[in-house]
């Protein structure tokens, strides 16, 4: 398995494709925004002509926008949409398909085509770090590696602040994580993204790498997290809250 | 416990006649308290250890949100050395509290890191800070002592270990486990220095601060608003958990804004 994680970019530029506007939702179509695909992403996002991913049946799509106020929704897709802030979003679609995305901003909203689809996984090097056969798990089974930019935390909603401290997350954590090699320290990790952990575990060691690879790919200075049960795993920008965090623990590692 | 603010009016309780509280006097936890943080001496930048602040500060009008939302939510500082076990540091009848309050804020910050609880030992730091006399010092040269060796626990050098005879073999290797690789020199005391502090404990960064009035030197651990609009620290002591509550205090703004102050921002990542 493989997680990508594909940028696009949102201008204000111009027009989306037209399409009917959903029920209950704002009924003017306007130059709210346009998604600028990267280069190895085919498509236009028409309906027609609708940008298409085979990289893998196992996405998150980060999508960027530079509007403020700009919602975004997928419809009819099995996805994990989380709201980082009012200019970006990211989430997580698991099933190859054909989807439209919905930009909501205010009174208006945009859409665009995309589809995925089932494509050969690449190399496994970057997953989720496995455990050792010397390694058993003694309180639970995950990995949480969360990484920040100590610089920038001034910019932080204060949500989002209190989730890096959060006592209830770290609670979660004690009874859900693996433990350290010490046999009793969770593997638990909140760490400056410019941190030498080496003297960690490998398992961190391999976490902290991928989020601090994939933040600088997104280009981020949010906080990063990065969970992995050995299986499956995620790593994306933290979520905004509290419960958001634990909500996504919980899909890793169990209520 | 009784809560102590510290402020205008009543600061002078704090320090006795004769540069020390003897331990009848109803501030020193039972025990004789000697003063030993002497003043900064180097201007900003001087320090090449710790940089000069690059962060921006949170205005004053987010305050009471920003200590609303940890409070409730049971993340301040407090709470997470509550949750890591880290109980009150005390100095006896040594004069380093320029070592306790660091040794402190590495335990601390290990554990908004998710490392291990260990109980480090001042006299680790202030011993070979102080040529192992029982003598005051600058904060810095503590800083400069945990940059390049660390602090080693209790296990192998007792908290108010003064002379090196107390150090066990071991100790010197088990102190590169726990060194601070980037700390924060706040700067000199001027009128933005209370933000740069307040922003800092608001974001889990505990402050190591030093006081000329009081020659002492505490861990800043939180923002309290004392009345509406009316800010203070809470700070940890090291005179023990007879202090204050459980060793921590209030200092309001006007005392409580430091003349010396530096962050950790990473201690080293390690379980032991």
């Amino acid at each position: 398995m493989r997680w990508c994680v594909a940028l696009f970019c949102l201008s204000a530029a111009s027009l989306w494709a037209a399409d009917p506007a959903p029920v209950g939702s704002p009924t003017s179509e306007q130059d709210l925004s346009v998604l600028v695909a990267p280069k190895e992403v085919s498509g236009t996002g028409k309906k027609l002509d609708p940008y298409v991913f085979t990289i893998s049946t196992r996405c998150i799509l980060r999508l960027t926008g530079q509007n403020t106020g700009v919602v975004f929704d997928v419809d009819d897709a099995p996805s994990d949409i989380e709201i980082i802030d009012n200019r970006y979003a990211s989430f997580s679609l698991y099933e190859p398909g054909l989807y439209q995305l919905t930009a909501h901003g205010g009174s208006v909203y945009s859409k665009v085509w995309f589809q995925i689809k089932t494509g050969t996984d690449p190399p496994p090097e970057p997953g989720p770090p496995q455990p050792r056969p010397d390694h058993k798990p003694v309180v639970g089974k995950l990995w949480v590696v969360i990484v920040k930019d100590g610089a920038h935390l001034t910019q932080l909603p204060s949500s989002q602040m209190q989730a890096l401290l959060s006592t209830k997350i770290r609670d979660y954590c004690s009874t859900h994580c693996l433990a350290g090699t010490d046999g009793k320290t969770p593997e638990f990790k909140v760490y400056d993204k410019d941190t030498d952990v080496s003297q960690q575990s490998p398992a961190i060691q391999k976490a902290f790498k991928m989020a601090v690879d994939d933040m600088a790919k997104a280009g981020s200075n949010a906080p990063w997290l990065t969970v992995s049960n050995g299986k499956t795993g995620y790593s994306g920008p933290l979520p905004l809250t509290e419960t958001a965090v634990i909500e996504k623990l919980k899909i890793y590692g169990g209520p | 416990m009784p809560v102590i603010v510290i402020d205008e009016s009543n600061w002078r309780e704090q320090i006795g006649d004769h540069g020390k509280l003897d331990a009848d006097h109803p501030q020193s936890g039972g025990a004789e308290r000697l003063f030993g943080c002497r003043p900064r001496v180097s201007a900003a930048g001087s320090l090449k250890f710790a940089a000069a602040p690059t962060f921006d500060v949170y205005p004053r009008t987010e305050f009471s949100s920003r200590i609303k939302d940890l409070v409730q939510s049971e993340s301040t500082l407090r709470h997470i050395s509550q949750r890591a076990g880290i109980r009150s540091k005390d100095q006896a009848n040594t004069n380093y509290c320029h070592a306790n309050s660091p040794a402190l804020a590495i335990e601390i910050l290990r554990a908004t890191q998710g490392e291990s609880h260990v109980v480090l030992s001042p006299g680790s730091i202030g011993g070979p800070v102080t040529g192992y006399r029982n003598d005051g010092a600058v904060i810095e040269d503590d800083l400069r002592q945990i940059v390049e060796f660390g602090a080693a626990t209790v296990d192998f050098v007792p908290a108010n270990q003064v002379s090196k005879s107390g150090w066990k073999p071991g100790a010197v290797e088990n102190a590169a486990l726990h060194k601070v690789t980037h700390w924060w020199d706040l700067g000199d005391k001027d009128d933005q220095m209370f933000l740069r502090c307040a922003t800092l404990v608001l974001q889990g960064i505990p402050v190591c601060v030093g006081y000329n009035w009081w020659s002492h030197a505490v861990t800043l651990t939180g923002l309290v608003e004392i009345s509406s609009g009316k800010f203070g620290f809470e700070f940890r002591n090291s005179w023990g958990a007879s202090y204050g509550d459980d060793g921590y205090g209030i200092l309001a703004e006007g005392k409580g804004t430091p003349d010396s102050a530096y962050a950790p921002r990473q201690a080293t990542a390690s379980l032991k």
